[in-house]
């Protein structure tokens, strides 16, 4: 395959899931902080914790060299990450084990978790805005 | 008062507008086979235009806790619009005859090989040789591919690429621990023999590459050999000898060609071709010898067979799960079965090269007239 092919799979991927990323969590941050008439159904907020739990697990477990079940993780994120976190990874990792829990109970989100989800959806953002410059700015 | 953000948004409306307007302007302007392809970006643009819409209005749109989630979504929304501008508004304003050729070729080659999904259009408009576009559903290939056959067996790589990256989470996700294992294996080891830090982290480095890109490259070509048999390994060949910079050097995008070459091969055996295999390698190692590459020592802590293996045996599995069809099991005898025909040209390509391209001009007339091209 060409270069091309490379880039445009990277950022597939990386686009894909800063998608993913990114609406669940709007979707959760309007329920908390938004015009509540706006907010999204009960039944679709469970869908966006659930989903944003899903994505944030298979963070952690690849962060922590386990497989991750079923969600892909972009290598670059990944290795974005772990340069980011250097040395301060258990803990970073205990941030992101805290931010599953509490997406999976029926708890309010706290802010230190959003600050968890935010920090990883703006790692997400830079990696397929990278990527995308990567594929058609050259 | 506005906003940054609304403000962008109003001008990414109009740049929706301007988009969804070239593709209604392409309705009945271009060849039946592109207008579902049309019709779909039209569609798409639509619905993008529509979430702009969205966004415009949003309540929350200043809130400074929501904005920067916002602004991701705008940019999201900016790259999208720019991919298909750059992507189907550019091939479809362009469609010639070169392009209708390529296209008619993937469909017919789809369904053939039980291809899941329908055929991305074709583009011979390529000047980066052949590649894929899975977010925009298009294969590039140069512009003058359309009159030889010996390097369409690419396509089926490239459409490879498409199963993989549509079915990342079956093809490419469960993979990774087998990756994991064995390399963590082969660091035990190395730690076993006193090896040097650096020769660790080059193994981990290793690692790192067949995770990023390598894992997807070796799947891609042993897809394209399970679909098309040994024409793969022919072409596979026949390309490392036009552009190689070096056969047993792989870099952080793509792995060695030497080991793609064995991957490869590993298919075809798993394929019960193991005959052609062994020919194939013969051809390889003429170019082996004409390169004077040499394979250095750490080449199969690189690409261990055993990982080739593996993920030949996961890929066997996987691609008869969505019903995909081997190089064995398709039938051949139907006039012209493209992936026949290749192996045909390959063959005679191979019995007598002089007298090829006098084979190939009857066989390519043959296919375009299967396809429907006259002229």
């Amino acid at each position: 395959m060409s270069d091309m092919t490379l880039l445009a799979n990277q950022y597939a991927a990386s686009a894909e899931f800063l998608e993913r990323v990114n609406a669940a969590l709007l979707a959760l941050k309007k329920a908390a902080f938004g015009r509540k008439r706006d907010a999204p159904a009960a039944n679709g907020l469970k869908q966006s914790r659930e989903e944003l739990a899903e994505l944030v697990e298979a963070v952690h477990d690849r962060l922590a060299n386990r497989s991750a079940k079923t969600a892909l993780v972009p290598e670059e994120l990944l290795e974005r990450l772990n340069c980011e976190y250097g040395s301060q990874l258990s803990w970073r990792l205990e941030n992101l084990d805290r931010a599953v829990q509490a997406l999976r109970s029926d708890e309010a989100l706290s802010d230190e978790v959003f600050v968890t989800l935010d920090e990883l959806c703006q790692a997400a953002d830079a990696i397929a805005s990278a990527s995308f410059r990567r594929l058609w700015r050259r | 008062m506005g906003s940054l953000l609304h403000d962008v948004l109003l001008d990414t409306r109009a740049r929706s507008e301007q988009l969804l307007g070239a593709f209604k302007s392409l309705r009945g302007r271009v060849a039946a086979d592109a207008e579902p392809f049309r019709a779909r970006w039209e569609q798409l643009v639509r619905r993008y235009r529509g979430a702009i819409e969205g966004l415009i209005s949003d309540p929350d749109l200043k809130n400074p806790k929501l904005a920067g989630n916002f602004y991701i979504s705008y940019k999201e929304l900016m790259r999208f619009l720019f991919e298909v501008e750059a992507g189907p508004l550019v091939v479809l304003s362009r469609f010639g005859d070169a392009d209708l050729f390529v296209t008619r070729v993937l469909s017919r080659i789809c369904g053939e090989t039980g291809y899941p999904d329908s055929a991305p259009l074709g583009s011979a408009g390529s000047s980066q040789f052949y590649g894929a576009l899975p977010n925009v559903d298009i294969v590039i290939v140069p512009p003058l591919e359309s009159r030889h056959l010996l390097g369409l067996v690419d396509l089926y790589h490239e459409l490879a690429h498409f199963v993989l990256r549509r079915r990342a989470a079956q093809f490419l996700g469960p993979f990774q621990s087998e990756i994991d294992r064995q390399f963590d294996e082969l660091i035990e080891d190395a730690k076993r023999r006193n090896a040097t830090r650096p020769e660790i982290a080059a193994i981990d480095a290793n690692r790192s590459a067949w995770k990023r890109s390598w894992r997807e490259e070796f799947a891609a070509d042993m897809i394209a050999t399970f679909w098309v048999g040994p024409s793969f390994g022919w072409a596979n060949v026949r390309l490392c000898a036009n552009m190689s910079p070096a056969l047993f050097v792989g870099g952080p995008s793509h792995p060695a060609d030497a080991a793609r070459h064995v991957g490869i091969g590993i298919m075809l055996q798993r394929l019960g071709c193991g005959d052609a295999a062994e020919e194939i390698d013969g051809w390889w190692g003429e170019l082996v010898a004409l390169s004077k590459d040499v394979k250095p020592n750490e080449f199969e802590l690189a690409y261990p067979t055993k990982l080739l293996e593996a993920l030949c045996d996961f890929l066997y599995q996987e691609c008869a799960k969505i019903g995909l069809w081997s190089w064995t099991q398709q039938d051949t005898s139907n006039n012209p079965h493209v992936g026949g025909l290749l192996d045909l040209a390959w063959k005679r390509f191979r019995s007598s090269p002089s007298g090829y391209a006098e084979y190939e001009s009857d066989a390519l007339e043959k296919l375009r007239k299967a396809v429907g091209m006259t002229g």
